[in-house]
């Protein structure tokens, strides 16, 4: 199959396979007369880039997907899987194309093929890849549609349920939404799959499905080049990328090789954004930077990396353009870098987050805006709600407009007055936590929760409520907020608001024998983590400490483990004269182990512990000698602070993709009154 | 015809995506701090990669970039000094340097590096952004009609029919270029030229910036009757209303429609209170209504607006119109 499609590109680039790719087929038959493969196996590993979708409005959508050479490319579509009706008008299909850069080769092509010189160029992608991207129109508004890729008569996509998609209900109607929000998860690692995995499942339980998404910015690490979004972002997201449309920010590292000011790169070549007001909203001239309506919301997509944030550029009067205009009840506004944040980035100090702060939110502000949404920064942080908040360094005092934490379930949602409402109060999110190692220095504050851990925020809009909810990578629920814009609300902006606890980063004891702790680290296994662990019964050798063991039977539970200290978050009730020690296991991953200056452990522990790091000892306190059942000599030792043990001949062991540090930690005897295990790993660069 | 192919175009090119290549091209190229990726961390993950290959003008060009982030101008420049070092051709890194010497306040040099770049560039659509940073120079030194030369000659560069394949705007040239083609205009009293200009532009690209650019230039321009025609029906699309009824009433003074400009001016005036009723409200929407006032005749309050404005450091471009009205009158 792979060589018949070989040659048909072969035959296709230089006879006339070109013209029929680029220009319009007059005599297209109609849909009927397709014939369709016989069976499902026929229509596999077609595309260099599965199909995927763009740009949906209520009576439009863009089908995007590449080949490997050049095809006669049509979609067919219809309201029912096993009746697609209609076809794609081939003048609303525009093809781009990856030319060699090879200057011998390219003369060839030029005298033999002037007219592929003619079309949009895919930059950075492998020469000869062709993409498609045909516009569907004249649909029906919040409408299911099922569809198909063809080359001419030849069916490329399999017959599947799953390649379907929806029409946005019509502007301004009232109709209930949710959308999924990620950010910096493009490494192509566990991490990210992980995020996108627990989204699917938790959408699922609730039975209710996502109806698009927004990618907040780096989603092709580390250059944003062609080869890194396929393995990174089409590839991870294929299964959702389908029948679902993302509309993206570009980060900074899709800056490295695509370019606001014009327009031009991979990440450019990768999404069809507006440009024309043809999602809601004005038009732009540009795909930098957009806005697009979806029932009552108006979402507005920022380009704060590479273009001028000042209020005199483009982009700002842009804005204010857009937002005088729009109808909308809600605005939702979703960029790259974040006006407040200390997760591995610093709002107070690093330019392109001060100028998002003091040029864009003041404009954003005044005209009552809801909800913002970026990334950069690799952690979650949600704030209350607030409002002015544009000094440096950002102050919680007098820019607070409420400092419950809107959490519906233990209280009361943030109020807003009905409709938009200039000042009304903001709630900014980071999410910056969808794949890549997460981080903290500090805690921003407006800040009302904090999480340093992986996952994503799923919102859904309903009426006169919009309700967040952050989804770690195990699916679990970590923070929820609700805004109810009804009535007439005034704030009182609160001079003293309630503030998060500073966080200081952890300092090794000084007069205990382990190591000192770095200065500067990220966090590779987030304190209060979830672990898998076991108690009661010894696990047979050490094979339990190696990565491939099947932790079957195990439990989970957060740390810290133990029983009698307040600390304990998986109080071990019935450890106390009937067992001595458990055993603890999590994995974690890192990019570029060879990169690593040290990896520590930092613990608080009572009594003693072994540690290893994918089946190799590499700290040992408090315990004699043996291990496991054979464990002796094990030390009284208090828990009363944390200690850093750097993890011995690390290097060794550690390796690129995931790993696992595995603890046994032993109490003296199984009637001492008391035991803790508090861990957690951190990573010197 | 098949055999004349070149070997790399069309046939084979899922050979490029083996494994190996795939993994050699993801795992090599990634910056070591691509984890975490602070500008310091990108700077210090690009030294290293710099003291291993010493001779790669582009590692110094991406680590000048970052330190254009961090607003380290100096180092910056150092960076982008080495680069043209290693490659005299090295236009990105030419016009690089050139926007932080500009930046830096030293016109002669970034005139010097821009021009050396120019003669390095092998054709108009390469000059084209060259061109735009002299231009950038050029109205530092308030040397106008060498600068409207030069955007001239960078907009046809950038929008003839070769270097217009692929754009993805509808047009070879950068939304800005036309907006600061069309200040250039304004400012030697161009105003036609310049409304066409942007009209050029918005028709185009659509930009809706553009096209209030046009309407603006319109009304500098004295083309009142042109300029209320595509007022009305933007205003009537608005939900905030107050840019546009200033608009208009700028077109119904120059008209003579003295007592329907005041009820415009009102009407903007109230709604911008409204918008500026919070404790630290938008810095533009002050500039907005101190114009308002010196357009309703209340010079003193339009002066009290003007000064907050700019003590919030709203840039003079925004504030132009005001500060002329104060100092000539209506």
């Amino acid at each position: 199959m792979l060589h018949a499609f070989r040659n048909a590109a072969r035959i296709g680039i230089v006879g006339a396979g070109v013209t029929l790719a680029v220009t319009i087929n007059p005599s297209c038959r109609p849909a009927s007369d397709v014939p369709l493969p016989s069976s499902s196996s026929e229509a596999t590993n077609h595309f260099a880039r599965a199909p995927y979708l763009q740009l949906v409005t209520p009576t439009s959508i863009v089908v995007v997907w590449r080949t490997d050479g050049p095809i006669q490319p049509f979609v067919r579509y219809g309201s029912a899987l096993e009746h697609l009706d209609q076809q794609s008008n081939p003048l609303t299909t525009v093809t781009r194309v990856a030319i060699t850069t090879n200057k011998a080769e390219r003369k060839i092509l030029e005298e033999e093929q002037p007219e592929l010189f003619q079309l949009p160029k895919l930059h950075t992608a492998p020469a000869g890849q062709f993409q498609y991207e045909v516009r569907l129109t004249d649909l029906q508004p919040d409408s299911k549609y099922y569809y198909a890729v063809y080359d001419g008569t030849r069916r490329l996509t399999e017959r599947d349920p799953s390649y379907h998609f929806f029409t946005q209900p019509p502007r301004g109607s009232n109709h209930p939404m949710r959308f999924w929000v990620v950010g910096d998860s493009g490494t192509g690692r566990p991490g990210q799959h992980e995020v996108h995995s627990a989204m699917l499942e938790w959408t699922k339980d609730e039975a209710r499905p996502i109806d698009f998404y927004l990618h907040l910015g780096d989603m092709a690490y580390g250059r944003g080049r062609d080869v890194e979004f396929q393995t990174r972002f089409f590839e991870m997201y294929e299964p959702t990328l389908r029948h679902i449309v993302c509309w993206p920010t570009m980060g900074n590292h899709e800056g490295a090789t695509s370019k606001g000011t014009n327009g031009v790169g991979p990440y450019y070549d990768a999404y069809v954004c507006p440009t024309r007001g043809e999602a809601g909203g004005v038009a732009t001239g540009t795909e930098a930077f957009y806005s697009f309506d979806y029932g009552r919301a108006h979402f507005v997509c920022l380009d704060s990396h590479d273009l001028d944030r000042k209020p005199t550029g483009l982009m700002a009067r842009w804005l204010s353009l857009d937002l005088e205009r729009t109808k909308a009840d809600w605005i939702i506004a979703f960029f790259h870098h974040p006006p407040y944040t200390k997760g591995t980035h610093d709002s107070d100090r690093e330019p392109q987050l001060i100028q998002m702060r003091a040029h864009i939110m003041p404009i954003l502000e005044s005209f009552g805006i809801d909800l913002v949404l970026t990334g950069h920064s690799h952690i979650y942080e949600r704030s209350m709600l607030v409002d002015g908040a544009y000094a440096t360094p950002t102050v919680a005092e007098g820019v607070i407009l409420d400092d419950s934490d809107g959490d519906p379930r233990t209280g009361a949602p943030y109020r807003k007055s009905a409709g938009l409402t200039p000042n009304n109060g903001t709630i900014q999110v980071v999410a910056g936590n969808g794949g890549t190692v997460v981080g903290r220095k500090g805690t921003m504050p407006i800040m009302c929760k904090i999480a340093v851990e992986h996952g994503s925020v799923i919102v859904d809009i309903d009426g006169d409520t919009m309700r967040g909810t952050m989804v770690n990578k195990f699916g679990e629920v970590k923070d929820v907020f609700s805004v109810v814009k009804r009535g007439q609300v005034n704030h009182v902006r609160l001079t003293n608001p309630r503030q998060l606890k500073s966080f200081s980063r952890p300092k090794s004891p000084g007069d205990d024998p382990a190591g000192e702790a770095p200065e500067d680290f990220f966090v590779a296994i987030p304190q209060y983590s979830e672990w898998t662990y076991l108690t009661e019964n010894h696990p047979d050798g050490l094979k339990w400490t190696e990565l491939k063991f099947d932790t079957k039977g195990w439990k989970k539970g957060e740390a810290p483990f133990g029983y009698e200290y307040k600390e304990a978050r998986t109080v071990l009730e019935d450890m106390k004269g009937k067992y001595s020690f458990i055993y603890l296991r999590h994995e974690f991953e890192v990019e570029h182990a060879d990169h690593i200056a040290e990896l520590g452990l930092m613990i608080n522990y009572d009594d003693g512990f072994i540690a290893y790091l994918n089946g190799k000892e590499v700290v040992r306190k408090g315990v004699g000698k043996g291990h496991g059942k054979n464990a002796q000599q094990v030390k009284s030792h208090d828990a009363n602070k944390y200690a850093y043990f750097p993890l011995k001949d690390f290097e060794k062991y550690l390796k690129d993709g995931t790993n696992v540090l595995a603890i046994e930690g032993h109490n003296t005897s199984i009637d001492s009154h008391d035991f803790l295990m508090d861990p957690y790993l951190l990573i010197e660069d | 015809m098949a055999s004349t192919l070149p070997p790399l175009v069309a046939a084979d090119v899922r050979r490029l995506w083996s494994l190996p290549v795939l993994l050699a091209a993801a795992l090599c190229n990634l910056p070591p701090a691509a984890a975490h990726d602070s500008p310091e961390h990108v700077v210090e993950a690009l030294t290293i990669r710099i003291h291993a290959q010493p001779k790669r003008p582009d590692l110094f060009w991406r680590r000048a970039t970052e330190y254009r982030a961090l607003g380290r101008l100096d180092a910056a420049a150092r960076d982008l000094r080495q680069a043209i070092k290693l490659d005299p051709a090295f236009l990105p890194a030419l016009a690089d340097l050139g926007r932080v010497q500009l930046a830096q306040g030293s016109r002669g040099a970034a005139r010097r590096t821009i021009e050396q770049a120019l003669s390095r560039a092998t054709d108009e659509a390469a000059r084209a952004p060259l061109r735009m940073v002299l231009a950038e120079v050029l109205i530092q030194t308030g040397d106008f009609p060498k600068a409207l030369a030069q955007c001239q000659a960078a907009i046809s560069g950038a929008t003839a029919p070769t270097a217009k394949a692929g754009a993805t705007n509808g047009s070879g040239a950068e939304l800005d270029w036309y907006l600061t083609r069309g200040q250039i205009q304004s400012r030697l009293g161009l105003f036609g030229q310049a409304a066409a200009g942007l009209r050029e532009g918005y028709e185009q690209t659509g930009s809706a910036v553009l096209e209030v650019e046009y309407i603006e230039a319109l009304i500098d321009g004295g083309f009142f009757t042109e300029a209320s025609a595509q007022i009305e029906p933007l205003l009537n699309d608005c939900r905030w209303r107050s840019s546009w009824l200033i608009r208009r009433a700028r077109c119904r003074l120059g008209q003579g429609e003295t007592s329907a400009a005041h009820q415009d001016l009102l009407a903007a005036i109230s709604e911008l209170n409204q918008r500026l009723g919070a404790p630290h409200p938008s810095p533009e929407l002050l500039a907005d209504r101190s114009l308002a006032y010196a357009l309703a005749g209340d010079m003193g309050l339009a002066r009290r607006d003007l000064s907050h404005a700019s003590q919030l450091g709203v840039e003079e471009t925004s504030l132009r119109r005001v500060r002329l009205i104060l100092a000539k009158g209506l």
